[in-house]
């Protein structure tokens, strides 16, 4: 029996891949992964259905619906329970906005379409189902990987003392990639039809430009590996 | 309304800036507006810190444009600055925020061309003040949802900004990260 696996996009990765002209690049890692690639509601809401009313981003919003309808991305509620999901949200985004406080305010820091993927990935990790969540924009990442950071990265912008209560541990061991390693794979699995000898560099730096929160270190270590 | 007193500083000096035609003081001013904006998250903070940076643009562009409306329109809202100051002065928050909610309805009585343009104007000004408060550690949803933006707005602006301090946001070996990723594609 194969082994259910799950990859989470959300709003930042999703955006910055398709805005970069990456709809095939989805298709053909998808079709290389043995397992499914998954949105929740927010970030449905988020790439479609509030962007497919705004003529800015419509022709964005239809090329995410392309890939709904393709099979390609598939709804959590498909999946997993979707009361679950909610539920396991909201105490995340609960914890999450009074995490840091600025005096005696907590700063309110995530919304909900970034929080679901978080807490689709606890549910999964905690069933032992193996999988990973793609997220381009910095602060949800660091609430999991480095909070620590994020704290001082607040305190160097409002040049006051920020105070942690809470426990961040909660938002431990969520694994969590970004756009540009999944450039990366598929740049290696050779999926892309460009042969440059640059072309794995131009598209990590479209990446970062396009949201990607990707230093240049990580960009200079990318090309050699 | 968070900090009301800085917030009447602000305007006081910003109604000093714009009689005096000085630019680069309405921005810094309203960069000031954000540190209160990310942290507490109050529309006034926010509406003055959109208003004056959209306002600092609008008479940088004045002189070039001979699009009848224009001037009537800057000139109109300074005037709603001014006048909220005043209302502010005295602790009047209904005059206060009657005068700051003037310069949108302004906006919706100008001939459909310069609306839209306009209309630019200010929503640059928000995506420019999203960039801030991203900037400030707020995530990119939670920003966009409390200036009406949608994440399309803000992503590909946020991404050409250079941030101060890029080595904070490292916060894992780059090629665990990689590991990690291909691992699941076996």
């Amino acid at each position: 029996m194969k082994k259910e696996k799950y990859i989470i996009f959300d709003s930042s990765a999703l955006i910055n891949m398709i805005s970069n002209g990456l709809f095939d690049l989805i298709l053909k890692l998808k079709k290389e992964f043995a397992g499914h690639f998954i949105i929740t509601p927010g970030v449905k809401y988020e790439t479609l259905e509030h962007p497919k009313k705004i003529q800015r981003f419509e022709w964005g919003a239809v090329r995410i619906e392309e890939l709904i309808s393709l099979g390609v991305l598939e709804e959590a509620k498909e999946f997993f329970n979707e009361q679950e999901i909610i539920r396991e949200t909201q105490k995340m985004l609960l914890k999450a906005n009074n995490m840091l406080y600025a005096n005696t305010k907590p700063i309110s820091l995530v919304e909900e379409g970034e929080i679901e993927c978080l807490a689709l990935s606890k549910i999964l990790n905690e069933k032992g189902i193996e999988n990973i969540s793609v997220i381009d924009e910095r602060t949800a990442r660091l609430l999991v990987e480095n909070p620590e950071n994020l704290k001082k990265i607040i305190e160097q912008k409002v040049h006051s003392p920020i105070l942690i209560k809470g426990d961040f541990s909660y938002f431990q061991n969520i694994k969590i990639i970004r756009s540009t390693e999944l450039a990366f794979i598929a740049i290696k699995k050779q999926l892309l039809e460009i042969h440059d000898k640059d072309a794995l560099e131009a598209l990590l730096y479209a990446l970062k430009f396009g949201g990607a929160s990707i230093t240049e270190k990580e960009i200079q270590v990318m090309k050699k590996s | 309304m968070q900090e009301p007193e800085h917030i009447l500083e602000i305007l006081l000096k910003a109604n000093r800036a714009i009689k005096e035609n000085d630019f680069s003081k309405i921005k810094e001013l309203s960069n000031q507006t954000i540190h209160s904006a990310s942290i507490y998250q109050d529309p006034d903070n926010i509406a003055i810190a959109v208003i004056l940076y959209a306002i600092e643009k609008l008479m940088e562009r004045q002189g070039s444009k001979a699009i009848p409306g224009w001037n009537d329109f800057t000139k109109k809202s300074i005037k709603c600055l001014q006048q909220a100051s005043i209302a502010l002065k005295r602790k009047d928050l209904e005059n206060y925020r009657e005068e700051i909610g003037h310069i949108e309805s302004n906006l919706n009585k100008l001939p459909i061309n310069l609306k839209s343009y306009i209309q630019e104007i200010f929503r640059k000004a928000q995506i420019n003040k999203g960039s801030k408060m991203y900037e400030h550690g707020i995530s990119m949803e939670k920003t966009a949802k409390i200036l009406g933006l949608s994440i399309w707005d803000l992503n590909q602006y946020i991404g050409q900004k250079q941030f101060l301090d890029l080595s904070l946001t490292y916060t894992q070996d780059i090629k665990d990260r990689l590991k990690t990723a291909q691992e699941i594609f076996k």
